[in-house]
Protein backbone atom coordinates (compact mmCIF):
# COMPACT_ATOMS: atom_id res chain seq x y z
CA UNK A 1 0.00 0.00 0.00
CA UNK A 2 2.86 2.60 0.87
CA UNK A 3 4.65 1.07 -2.19
CA UNK A 4 3.70 3.91 -4.44
CA UNK A 5 3.99 6.63 -1.13
CA UNK A 6 8.17 5.63 -1.20
CA UNK A 7 7.91 6.15 -5.15
CA UNK A 8 7.22 9.87 -5.09
CA UNK A 9 9.49 10.51 -2.67
CA UNK A 10 12.28 8.61 -4.33
CA UNK A 11 15.20 11.09 -5.16
CA UNK A 12 14.74 10.28 -9.33
CA UNK A 13 11.38 10.74 -9.50
CA UNK A 14 11.36 13.86 -7.52
CA UNK A 15 13.95 15.40 -9.93
CA UNK A 16 11.90 14.10 -12.88
CA UNK A 17 7.98 15.46 -11.64
CA UNK A 18 10.36 19.13 -10.89
CA UNK A 19 11.99 19.41 -13.41
CA UNK A 20 8.51 18.92 -15.59
CA UNK A 21 7.49 22.07 -12.53
CA UNK A 22 10.26 24.28 -12.51
CA UNK A 23 9.05 26.31 -16.01
CA UNK A 24 4.95 26.75 -15.06
CA UNK A 25 5.72 27.80 -12.07
CA UNK A 26 8.25 30.26 -12.89
CA UNK A 27 5.89 31.61 -15.29
CA UNK A 28 3.42 32.14 -12.57
CA UNK A 29 5.42 33.58 -10.25
CA UNK A 30 7.01 36.44 -12.88
CA UNK A 31 3.39 36.98 -13.39
CA UNK A 32 2.22 37.27 -9.97
CA UNK A 33 4.89 39.48 -8.90
CA UNK A 34 4.68 41.65 -12.03
CA UNK A 35 0.64 42.28 -11.44
CA UNK A 36 1.98 42.51 -7.54
CA UNK A 37 4.67 45.32 -7.92
CA UNK A 38 2.69 47.33 -10.79
CA UNK A 39 -0.69 47.46 -9.10
CA UNK A 40 0.90 48.03 -5.68
CA UNK A 41 3.09 50.53 -6.46
CA UNK A 42 0.68 52.40 -9.60
CA UNK A 43 -3.17 51.75 -9.55
CA UNK A 44 -3.69 51.29 -6.01
CA UNK A 45 -5.18 54.13 -4.57
CA UNK A 46 -3.02 56.15 -1.87
CA UNK A 47 -3.85 55.57 1.84
CA UNK A 48 -5.96 58.59 3.39
CA UNK A 49 -3.69 58.63 6.50
CA UNK A 50 0.08 57.51 5.16
CA UNK A 51 -0.17 58.67 1.93
CA UNK A 52 2.14 56.65 -0.66
CA UNK A 53 4.11 55.38 2.05
CA UNK A 54 1.50 52.80 3.08
CA UNK A 55 3.00 50.82 -0.14
CA UNK A 56 5.57 49.18 2.23
CA UNK A 57 2.49 46.74 2.72
CA UNK A 58 3.12 44.94 -0.87
CA UNK A 59 6.59 44.04 0.06
CA UNK A 60 6.32 43.83 4.24
CA UNK A 61 3.13 41.57 4.45
CA UNK A 62 4.35 38.54 1.68
CA UNK A 63 7.18 38.73 3.60
CA UNK A 64 6.61 38.25 6.80
CA UNK A 65 4.19 35.96 5.91
CA UNK A 66 6.26 33.58 4.23
CA UNK A 67 8.85 33.47 6.81
CA UNK A 68 6.69 32.16 8.82
CA UNK A 69 5.29 29.86 6.65
CA UNK A 70 8.53 28.77 5.32
CA UNK A 71 9.70 28.03 9.21
CA UNK A 72 6.23 25.75 9.13
CA UNK A 73 7.73 23.99 6.22
CA UNK A 74 10.96 23.57 7.54
CA UNK A 75 9.17 22.30 11.30
CA UNK A 76 6.92 19.66 8.98
CA UNK A 77 9.95 18.58 7.00
CA UNK A 78 11.80 17.52 9.44
CA UNK A 79 9.44 16.58 11.66
CA UNK A 80 8.98 13.76 9.12
CA UNK A 81 12.74 13.21 8.82
CA UNK A 82 13.30 12.72 12.38
CA UNK A 83 9.95 9.80 12.30
CA UNK A 84 10.19 8.26 9.02
CA UNK A 85 13.94 9.42 7.89
CA UNK A 86 12.77 10.57 4.75
CA UNK A 87 15.90 12.04 2.89
CA UNK A 88 13.55 14.47 0.63
CA UNK A 89 12.33 15.76 3.76
CA UNK A 90 15.85 17.11 4.82
CA UNK A 91 16.44 18.14 1.79
CA UNK A 92 13.48 20.41 1.89
CA UNK A 93 14.38 21.61 5.19
CA UNK A 94 17.59 22.12 4.44
CA UNK A 95 17.01 24.17 0.59
CA UNK A 96 14.15 25.97 2.50
CA UNK A 97 16.14 28.25 5.63
CA UNK A 98 18.15 30.20 3.28
CA UNK A 99 15.03 31.96 1.12
CA UNK A 100 13.11 31.69 4.56
CA UNK A 101 15.74 33.87 6.51
CA UNK A 102 16.28 36.29 3.75
CA UNK A 103 12.34 36.58 3.52
CA UNK A 104 12.76 37.90 7.32
CA UNK A 105 15.56 39.37 6.96
CA UNK A 106 12.97 41.66 3.97
CA UNK A 107 10.38 41.80 6.84
CA UNK A 108 12.42 43.21 9.53
CA UNK A 109 13.39 45.45 7.44
CA UNK A 110 10.30 47.13 5.65
CA UNK A 111 9.03 47.02 8.79
CA UNK A 112 11.60 48.96 10.39
CA UNK A 113 11.57 52.12 7.13
CA UNK A 114 7.69 51.63 7.57
CA UNK A 115 7.96 52.23 11.65
CA UNK A 116 9.81 55.73 11.32
CA UNK A 117 6.93 57.31 9.97
CA UNK A 118 4.16 55.41 11.19
CA UNK A 119 5.14 55.16 14.69
CA UNK A 120 8.38 57.32 15.15
CA UNK A 121 10.56 55.00 15.68
CA UNK A 122 13.13 52.34 14.10
CA UNK A 123 12.55 50.00 15.96
CA UNK A 124 10.73 48.82 19.54
CA UNK A 125 11.07 45.80 21.94
CA UNK A 126 7.42 44.95 21.67
CA UNK A 127 6.35 41.37 21.17
CA UNK A 128 5.72 41.15 17.76
CA UNK A 129 8.92 42.84 16.70
CA UNK A 130 11.11 40.99 18.85
CA UNK A 131 9.57 37.52 18.28
CA UNK A 132 9.97 38.11 14.66
CA UNK A 133 14.07 38.95 15.13
CA UNK A 134 14.07 35.33 17.45
CA UNK A 135 12.85 33.61 13.87
CA UNK A 136 15.79 35.40 12.01
CA UNK A 137 17.94 34.16 14.66
CA UNK A 138 16.31 30.62 14.28
CA UNK A 139 16.85 30.83 10.41
CA UNK A 140 20.88 31.68 11.06
CA UNK A 141 21.40 29.45 13.71
CA UNK A 142 19.42 26.36 11.55
CA UNK A 143 22.08 27.16 8.68
CA UNK A 144 25.06 27.35 10.51
CA UNK A 145 24.00 24.03 12.26
CA UNK A 146 24.16 22.39 9.35
CA UNK A 147 27.16 23.89 7.74
CA UNK A 148 28.96 23.09 11.25
CA UNK A 149 28.48 19.59 11.48
CA UNK A 150 30.41 17.78 8.96
CA UNK A 151 28.73 14.79 8.82
CA UNK A 152 25.70 15.29 6.56
CA UNK A 153 23.47 13.06 8.84
CA UNK A 154 24.60 14.13 12.19
CA UNK A 155 23.65 17.89 10.46
CA UNK A 156 20.59 16.94 8.95
CA UNK A 157 19.60 15.07 12.87
CA UNK A 158 20.64 18.31 14.88
CA UNK A 159 19.40 20.83 12.45
CA UNK A 160 16.18 18.89 12.78
CA UNK A 161 15.89 19.21 16.30
CA UNK A 162 16.71 22.52 16.62
CA UNK A 163 13.75 23.46 14.24
CA UNK A 164 11.04 21.23 16.49
CA UNK A 165 12.35 23.43 19.11
CA UNK A 166 11.74 26.62 17.39
CA UNK A 167 8.50 25.93 16.08
CA UNK A 168 7.10 27.41 19.20
CA UNK A 169 7.97 30.80 18.25
CA UNK A 170 5.71 30.81 14.79
CA UNK A 171 2.08 30.73 17.08
CA UNK A 172 4.20 33.45 19.29
CA UNK A 173 4.87 35.54 16.32
CA UNK A 174 0.97 35.64 14.87
CA UNK A 175 -0.67 36.08 18.24
CA UNK A 176 1.46 38.11 19.46
CA UNK A 177 -0.50 41.25 18.46
CA UNK A 178 -3.78 39.66 20.07
CA UNK A 179 -2.42 38.09 23.65
CA UNK A 180 -0.36 41.16 24.27
CA UNK A 181 -0.63 44.91 24.11
CA UNK A 182 1.92 45.64 21.26
CA UNK A 183 2.72 48.89 19.37
CA UNK A 184 2.15 46.69 15.95
CA UNK A 185 -1.36 46.43 14.69
CA UNK A 186 -4.02 43.72 14.47
CA UNK A 187 -3.86 41.19 11.73
CA UNK A 188 -5.35 43.38 8.78
CA UNK A 189 -5.94 40.04 6.67
CA UNK A 190 -7.56 37.81 8.88
CA UNK A 191 -8.46 34.37 8.04
CA UNK A 192 -12.38 34.13 7.86
CA UNK A 193 -13.28 37.90 8.94
CA UNK A 194 -13.51 40.76 6.11
CA UNK A 195 -10.19 42.19 5.77
CA UNK A 196 -10.06 46.13 7.08
CA UNK A 197 -7.94 46.97 3.66
CA UNK A 198 -9.83 48.42 0.34
CA UNK A 199 -10.41 46.37 -2.18
CA UNK A 200 -8.17 47.76 -4.77
CA UNK A 201 -5.46 47.88 -2.22
CA UNK A 202 -6.15 44.24 -1.38
CA UNK A 203 -5.91 42.45 -4.62
CA UNK A 204 -1.90 43.34 -5.35
CA UNK A 205 -1.02 42.02 -2.08
CA UNK A 206 -2.99 39.10 -2.43
CA UNK A 207 -0.90 38.48 -5.89
CA UNK A 208 2.69 39.59 -3.63
CA UNK A 209 1.76 37.05 -1.29
CA UNK A 210 0.94 34.44 -3.82
CA UNK A 211 4.71 35.70 -5.64
CA UNK A 212 6.50 35.62 -2.94
CA UNK A 213 5.06 31.79 -2.63
CA UNK A 214 5.46 31.04 -5.88
CA UNK A 215 9.06 31.95 -5.82
CA UNK A 216 9.84 29.96 -2.64
CA UNK A 217 8.56 26.98 -4.58
CA UNK A 218 10.22 27.43 -7.69
CA UNK A 219 13.75 28.25 -5.91
CA UNK A 220 12.81 25.07 -3.76
CA UNK A 221 12.89 22.78 -6.70
CA UNK A 222 15.18 24.15 -8.32
CA UNK A 223 17.82 23.40 -5.09
CA UNK A 224 15.79 19.98 -3.95
CA UNK A 225 17.08 18.92 -7.58
CA UNK A 226 20.38 20.28 -7.13
CA UNK A 227 20.55 18.50 -3.37
CA UNK A 228 19.44 15.38 -5.12
CA UNK A 229 22.26 15.66 -7.95
CA UNK A 230 24.81 16.27 -5.43
CA UNK A 231 23.86 13.59 -2.99
CA UNK A 232 22.82 10.88 -5.87
CA UNK A 233 26.05 12.03 -8.04
CA UNK A 234 27.60 8.35 -8.04
CA UNK A 235 24.32 6.70 -9.30
CA UNK A 236 23.69 5.98 -12.85
CA UNK A 237 20.47 7.70 -13.63
CA UNK A 238 23.04 10.71 -12.53
CA UNK A 239 25.52 9.80 -14.89
CA UNK A 240 23.23 9.29 -17.80
CA UNK A 241 21.24 12.39 -17.37
CA UNK A 242 24.74 13.93 -18.67
CA UNK A 243 25.98 11.59 -21.75
CA UNK B 1 1.84 62.83 2.65
CA UNK B 2 4.75 61.96 -0.37
CA UNK B 3 7.16 62.48 2.19
CA UNK B 4 6.46 58.86 3.44
CA UNK B 5 7.02 57.79 0.00
CA UNK B 6 10.70 58.23 0.21
CA UNK B 7 10.65 54.96 2.77
CA UNK B 8 8.79 52.54 -0.33
CA UNK B 9 11.90 52.44 -3.04
CA UNK B 10 14.76 51.18 -0.51
CA UNK B 11 12.38 48.23 0.50
CA UNK B 12 11.32 47.49 -3.19
CA UNK B 13 14.69 47.63 -3.86
CA UNK B 14 15.80 45.59 -1.21
CA UNK B 15 13.80 43.05 -2.25
CA UNK B 16 14.64 43.06 -5.54
CA UNK B 17 18.44 42.58 -4.90
CA UNK B 18 17.74 39.85 -2.81
CA UNK B 19 15.85 37.84 -4.90
CA UNK B 20 18.14 39.05 -7.14
CA UNK B 21 21.04 36.93 -5.27
CA UNK B 22 18.77 33.97 -4.89
CA UNK B 23 18.29 33.54 -8.38
CA UNK B 24 22.03 34.22 -9.61
CA UNK B 25 23.41 31.89 -6.34
CA UNK B 26 21.21 29.02 -7.83
CA UNK B 27 22.39 29.69 -11.25
CA UNK B 28 26.23 29.76 -10.32
CA UNK B 29 25.58 26.81 -8.38
CA UNK B 30 23.81 24.67 -11.01
CA UNK B 31 26.48 25.15 -13.01
CA UNK B 32 29.38 24.13 -10.78
CA UNK B 33 27.67 20.64 -10.05
CA UNK B 34 26.72 19.66 -13.74
CA UNK B 35 30.75 20.39 -14.04
CA UNK B 36 31.49 17.92 -11.40
CA UNK B 37 28.78 15.41 -12.64
CA UNK B 38 30.26 15.84 -16.37
CA UNK B 39 33.33 15.12 -14.81
CA UNK B 40 32.05 11.86 -13.15
CA UNK B 41 29.95 10.55 -16.04
CA UNK B 42 33.07 10.90 -18.17
CA UNK B 43 35.85 9.03 -15.70
CA UNK B 44 32.88 6.29 -15.54
CA UNK B 45 32.36 6.23 -19.62
CA UNK B 46 35.58 3.67 -20.23
CA UNK B 47 35.20 1.35 -17.54
CA UNK B 48 31.12 1.10 -18.93
CA UNK B 49 32.12 0.76 -22.66
CA UNK B 50 33.98 -2.42 -21.54
CA UNK B 51 31.68 -3.86 -19.34
CA UNK B 52 29.94 -7.03 -20.85
CA UNK B 53 26.23 -7.39 -18.87
CA UNK B 54 25.98 -10.99 -18.00
CA UNK B 55 22.68 -12.33 -19.78
CA UNK C 1 3.69 2.31 12.19
CA UNK C 2 5.92 0.13 13.71
CA UNK C 3 7.46 0.44 16.71
CA UNK C 4 10.78 2.12 16.16
CA UNK C 5 8.68 5.22 14.26
CA UNK C 6 6.41 5.07 17.07
CA UNK C 7 9.44 5.56 19.00
CA UNK C 8 10.21 8.90 16.63
CA UNK C 9 6.83 10.13 16.91
CA UNK C 10 6.54 10.19 20.67
CA UNK C 11 10.15 11.82 20.57
CA UNK C 12 9.16 14.33 18.44
CA UNK C 13 5.97 14.98 20.35
CA UNK C 14 7.95 15.60 23.32
CA UNK C 15 10.62 17.85 22.44
CA UNK C 16 7.75 20.32 20.87
CA UNK C 17 6.04 19.78 24.08
CA UNK C 18 9.09 20.73 26.43
CA UNK C 19 10.16 23.85 24.29
CA UNK C 20 6.16 24.71 24.64
CA UNK C 21 6.36 24.21 28.02
CA UNK C 22 9.39 25.79 28.63
CA UNK C 23 8.20 28.99 26.75
CA UNK C 24 5.20 28.58 27.95
CA UNK C 25 6.46 29.42 31.83
CA UNK C 26 9.11 31.98 31.02
CA UNK C 27 6.23 33.64 29.35
CA UNK C 28 3.83 33.25 32.43
CA UNK C 29 6.90 35.03 34.31
CA UNK C 30 7.47 38.06 32.61
CA UNK C 31 3.37 38.59 31.73
CA UNK C 32 3.21 41.95 32.69
CA UNK C 33 7.03 42.59 31.37
CA UNK C 34 6.03 41.52 27.72
CA UNK C 35 2.95 43.98 27.34
CA UNK C 36 4.60 46.89 25.19
CA UNK C 37 2.45 49.45 27.66
CA UNK C 38 -0.30 49.71 30.56
CA UNK C 39 -3.44 51.29 29.90
CA UNK C 40 -5.20 54.16 31.55
CA UNK C 41 -7.69 51.39 33.69
CA UNK C 42 -4.73 49.10 34.46
CA UNK C 43 -2.74 51.95 36.03
CA UNK C 44 -6.07 53.10 38.15
CA UNK C 45 -6.55 49.30 38.91
CA UNK C 46 -2.55 48.75 40.28
CA UNK C 47 -1.84 52.12 41.59
CA UNK C 48 1.37 52.45 39.64
CA UNK C 49 3.63 54.56 41.68
CA UNK C 50 4.53 58.23 41.22
CA UNK C 51 7.47 58.55 39.55
CA UNK C 52 8.43 55.09 37.61
CA UNK C 53 8.74 55.57 34.09
CA UNK C 54 6.28 53.34 32.21
CA UNK C 55 4.96 53.30 28.69
CA UNK C 56 1.25 54.34 28.80
CA UNK C 57 -1.33 53.47 25.73
CA UNK C 58 -4.40 54.49 24.40
CA UNK C 59 -6.57 57.11 22.51
CA UNK C 60 -6.32 60.48 22.08
CA UNK C 61 -9.96 62.11 22.78
CA UNK C 62 -11.06 63.89 20.72
CA UNK C 63 -11.40 67.58 21.31
CA UNK C 64 -9.00 67.19 24.51
CA UNK C 65 -5.74 68.80 22.56
CA UNK C 66 -4.27 71.41 23.91
CA UNK C 67 -1.34 73.53 22.88
CA UNK C 68 0.38 75.69 25.77
CA UNK C 69 3.89 77.64 25.25
CA UNK C 70 6.80 76.20 22.85
CA UNK C 71 6.28 72.58 21.78
CA UNK C 72 4.27 72.12 25.43
CA UNK C 73 0.85 70.01 24.51
CA UNK C 74 -1.75 68.77 26.47
CA UNK C 75 -4.45 66.16 25.92
CA UNK C 76 -6.71 63.25 27.85
CA UNK C 77 -5.80 59.63 27.05
CA UNK C 78 -8.65 57.45 27.33
CA UNK C 79 -9.36 53.35 26.97
CA UNK C 80 -12.80 54.47 26.99
CA UNK C 81 -12.87 53.33 30.78
CA UNK C 82 -10.61 55.27 32.16
CA UNK C 83 -8.39 58.81 31.31
CA UNK C 84 -5.55 60.42 32.19
CA UNK C 85 -4.56 64.18 31.55
CA UNK C 86 -0.75 63.55 29.52
CA UNK C 87 1.36 67.04 29.19
CA UNK C 88 4.29 66.01 26.25
CA UNK C 89 6.79 68.78 25.17
CA UNK C 90 8.58 67.73 21.90
CA UNK C 91 8.17 66.83 18.32
CA UNK C 92 4.91 64.52 17.55
CA UNK C 93 5.01 61.97 14.97
CA UNK C 94 3.20 62.65 11.85
CA UNK C 95 0.45 60.39 12.53
CA UNK C 96 -0.88 61.87 15.34
CA UNK C 97 -4.03 62.78 15.98
CA UNK C 98 -7.13 63.23 18.28
CA UNK C 99 -9.20 59.65 17.70
CA UNK C 100 -6.35 58.35 17.29
CA UNK C 101 -4.04 55.67 19.31
CA UNK C 102 -1.07 56.46 20.81
CA UNK C 103 2.14 55.34 23.61
CA UNK C 104 3.45 57.61 25.57
CA UNK C 105 6.68 56.88 27.42
CA UNK C 106 6.68 58.91 31.15
CA UNK C 107 5.93 59.04 34.54
CA UNK C 108 2.96 59.56 36.91
CA UNK C 109 3.38 62.86 38.50
CA UNK C 110 1.94 63.86 42.19
CA UNK C 111 -0.89 65.21 40.83
CA UNK C 112 -1.72 62.53 38.86
CA UNK C 113 -0.76 63.83 35.38
CA UNK C 114 1.31 61.51 33.57
CA UNK C 115 4.49 63.41 32.10
CA UNK C 116 5.88 61.74 29.09
CA UNK C 117 9.23 62.29 27.30
CA UNK C 118 8.52 60.12 24.16
CA UNK C 119 5.26 59.71 22.01
CA UNK C 120 4.82 56.96 19.53
CA UNK C 121 1.64 56.77 17.12
CA UNK C 122 -0.24 53.61 16.99
CA UNK C 123 -1.80 52.66 13.47
CA UNK C 124 -4.77 50.42 13.65
CA UNK C 125 -5.07 47.70 11.23
CA UNK C 126 -7.27 49.54 8.34
CA UNK C 127 -6.10 50.60 5.56
CA UNK C 128 -8.66 53.30 2.64
CA UNK C 129 -8.63 55.46 0.01
CA UNK C 130 -9.50 59.08 0.69
CA UNK C 131 -12.71 58.40 -1.29
CA UNK C 132 -13.59 55.58 1.02
CA UNK C 133 -13.09 57.55 4.44
CA UNK C 134 -15.60 60.26 3.29
CA UNK C 135 -18.01 57.31 2.40
CA UNK C 136 -17.50 55.60 5.73
CA UNK C 137 -17.91 59.07 7.34
CA UNK C 138 -20.99 60.07 5.90
CA UNK C 139 -22.28 56.60 6.40
CA UNK C 140 -22.16 57.16 10.15
CA UNK C 141 -23.07 60.66 9.88
CA UNK C 142 -20.15 62.33 11.32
Amino acid sequence: MLAPLSRIISPKYCYQITGYLIPWLSIICAALMLYGVVGGLYFAPADYQQGDGFRIIYVHVPAAFLSLMIYTVIFVSSSIYLIWRVKLADIVAQRSAALGATYTIIALFSGSLWGKPMWGTWWIWDARLTSELILLFLYVGYMGLRSAILDTNRAAYAAAILAVVGMIDIPIIHFSVEWWATLHQGATLAKLAKPSIAEEMLYPLLAMIAAFTFFYITLLCIRVRLEILKREFKTQWVCTLCT
Amino acid sequence: MSAYAIYVWPCYFLVFVLLAAHVVSVILERRKIFKIIFRVASSLKPKSEGYTPSK
Amino acid sequence: MNSVRKRRLLFVILLSGSSLLAVFLVICALRQNINFFFTPSQVVAEGTRKGVRIRLGGMVEKGSLTRKEGLQIQFQLTDFMHQMTVIYSGILPDLFREGQGVVALGYLTEDNVFLADEILAKHDENYMPPELVKMVKSKNGL
